[in-house]
């Protein structure tokens, strides 16, 4: 599995992704780690399919005890289905996500994590000196979704939004808007069931000041692709399949 | 019959072991360039460093092979990961399994549980043999790195017959004994988290 540090400051940002274990014909994702002081946080760390690999990764960057907090922006298998293996691995640790999907995530296996449901209007989590926000994604696409703003490193995980289906072996960063578009575009019509929660999260977006936008599939936002992919995704008309 | 270690300590161990090895090979590539430079320096120092040039050759020589055996350790790691994942997954599936048939006996259940646990057994052999593998690896790096500070030694000792270039001369072989040392100890790390797993 690919990994690459992002931010390297007082804390850091690593993302894994493009596992050339992974079998074939399961969706690719990227997964992301922020280090800060002893304690890390895991964003969205993936089906049970790469948790092997995932584990792997992770431990060449921290020790296993300072692997402390999970978050999973929503309830998706290829998001937290590993669930029940990290309960093994880290019972200490604390499972940050939608609270109103506790019943269907414990489904995956939580008998050791700490389950710690995030409320709708969003919230604040320490890790070691660094504060990330929940920012709340709701309907974009699950009911309950979140993503997480660090404003020091200027970065926002994404979760869907942002996502493009693309090969294995594709470039971890975009190198043509314009034809990255056609990537993005029938997933977030098709994912995507709603403009108005689109119009939503878009006001409250442009008020962040954002240099790098991590999505969990696809290729990451630098600079000013952050702001061309507002504007696109603004422009696009979602929720196609009512409308067929 | 081979001995069956917890799948979730071997997926934490095998894991590790990648990561300490991750962190060697970076130092190993260090090590690699020390030798390259060291080479470059004894080529320039000339016919009275002439006894410099096979040792640095081996340097050069020992840090691609130490690179080289990282990277199969970590790709041995990684394989071993998968079957303790995989052998967790067999192990909770037999768990529920049984649990099912404690609710009510059928002979269909009954087949998978048979299969099943064959499975369990071939990865548990597959695993045990791999173990014995890395170790093996893990063994042979480390017999490496403590040749390798034997002739950094040497190489101190020869680089006085330099007066020009004396101290780059000494300052590499500390280099590469440092870089050796560091190695070293991320293969003792790493044995000795194999070494907990076959306590355990």
């Amino acid at each position: 599995m690919e990994a690459k540090l992002l931010f390297d400051d007082k804390h850091q940002w690593y993302v894994f992704a493009r596992d050339p274990d992974k079998p074939e014909k399961i969706i690719d994702t990227n997964q992301y780690m922020v280090v800060s002081g002893k304690e890390s946080l895991v964003l969205d760390p993936g089906g049970i399919e790469i948790f092997s690999s995932m584990l792997s990764t992770i431990l060449k960057f921290v020790p296993i005890e300072q692997v402390t907090h999970l978050f999973a922006s929503h309830q998706d298998p290829d998001i937290i289905s590993s669930l029940g293996m990290w309960d093994q691995v880290i019972p200490k640790a604390k499972l940050y996500t939608p609270g109103l999907w506790e019943g269907f995530i414990r489904h995956f296996g939580c008998e050791n994590i700490e389950f710690c449901g995030i409320e709708d209007g969003g919230g604040e989590l320490k890790i070691g000196d660094t504060i990330l926000q929940f920012i709340p994604a709701h309907y974009l696409h699950s009911s309950a979704n979140f993503h997480v703003y660090d404003p020091v490193a200027k970065i926002l995980f994404s979760g869907d939004i942002g996502a493009a289906l693309e090969p294995q072996d594709s470039s971890l960063f975009i190198e043509n808007f314009e034809t990255h578009c056609d990537k993005m575009k029938f997933f977030h019509q098709r994912w995507m069931p709603s403009n108005e929660a689109k119009m939503h999260w878009l006001e409250r977006v442009r008020k962040l000041d954002i240099e790098m936008m991590l999505p969990q599939h696809g290729r990451l936002f630098r600079g000013k692709e952050v702001g061309q992919f507002l504007d696109w995704f603004e422009a696009l008309d979602v929720g196609i399949a009512l409308k067929k | 019959m081979a001995k069956e270690y917890s799948p979730v300590k071997s997926a934490i161990t095998s894991s590790q072991v990648a990561g300490e090895l991750y962190r060697a090979s970076g130092i190993a590539r260090q090590l690699s360039l020390a030798a390259k430079n060291s080479q470059a320096v004894v080529h320039r120092a000339g016919s009275k460093v002439a006894g410099l040039k096979v040792i640095s050759e081996y340097f050069a020589d020992l840090a691609l092979k130490t690179i080289k055996l990282a990277e199969e350790i970590n790709t041995i790691s990684l394989d071993i990961s998968h079957m303790a994942v995989e052998r967790w997954r067999q192990n909770t599936l037999v768990g529920h399994l049984y649990e099912s048939q404690a609710k009510t006996e059928n002979d269909t259940v009954a087949l998978i549980i048979s299969s099943t646990k064959q499975r369990q057994l071939d990865i548990n052999n597959q695993f045990n043999t791999e173990i014995r593998r890395l170790e093996n690896q893990l063994s042979e790096i480390q017999q490496h790195m403590q040749a390798s500070r034997v002739v950094a030694v040497s190489f101190r000792l020869e680089s006085t017959q330099s007066d020009e270039y004396q101290g780059i001369l000494e300052d590499m072989a500390s280099n590469i004994d440092v870089f050796s040392e560091q190695i070293k100890q991320h293969v003792l790390d790493a044995k000795s988290h194999i070494d907990r797993l076959l306590m355990s």
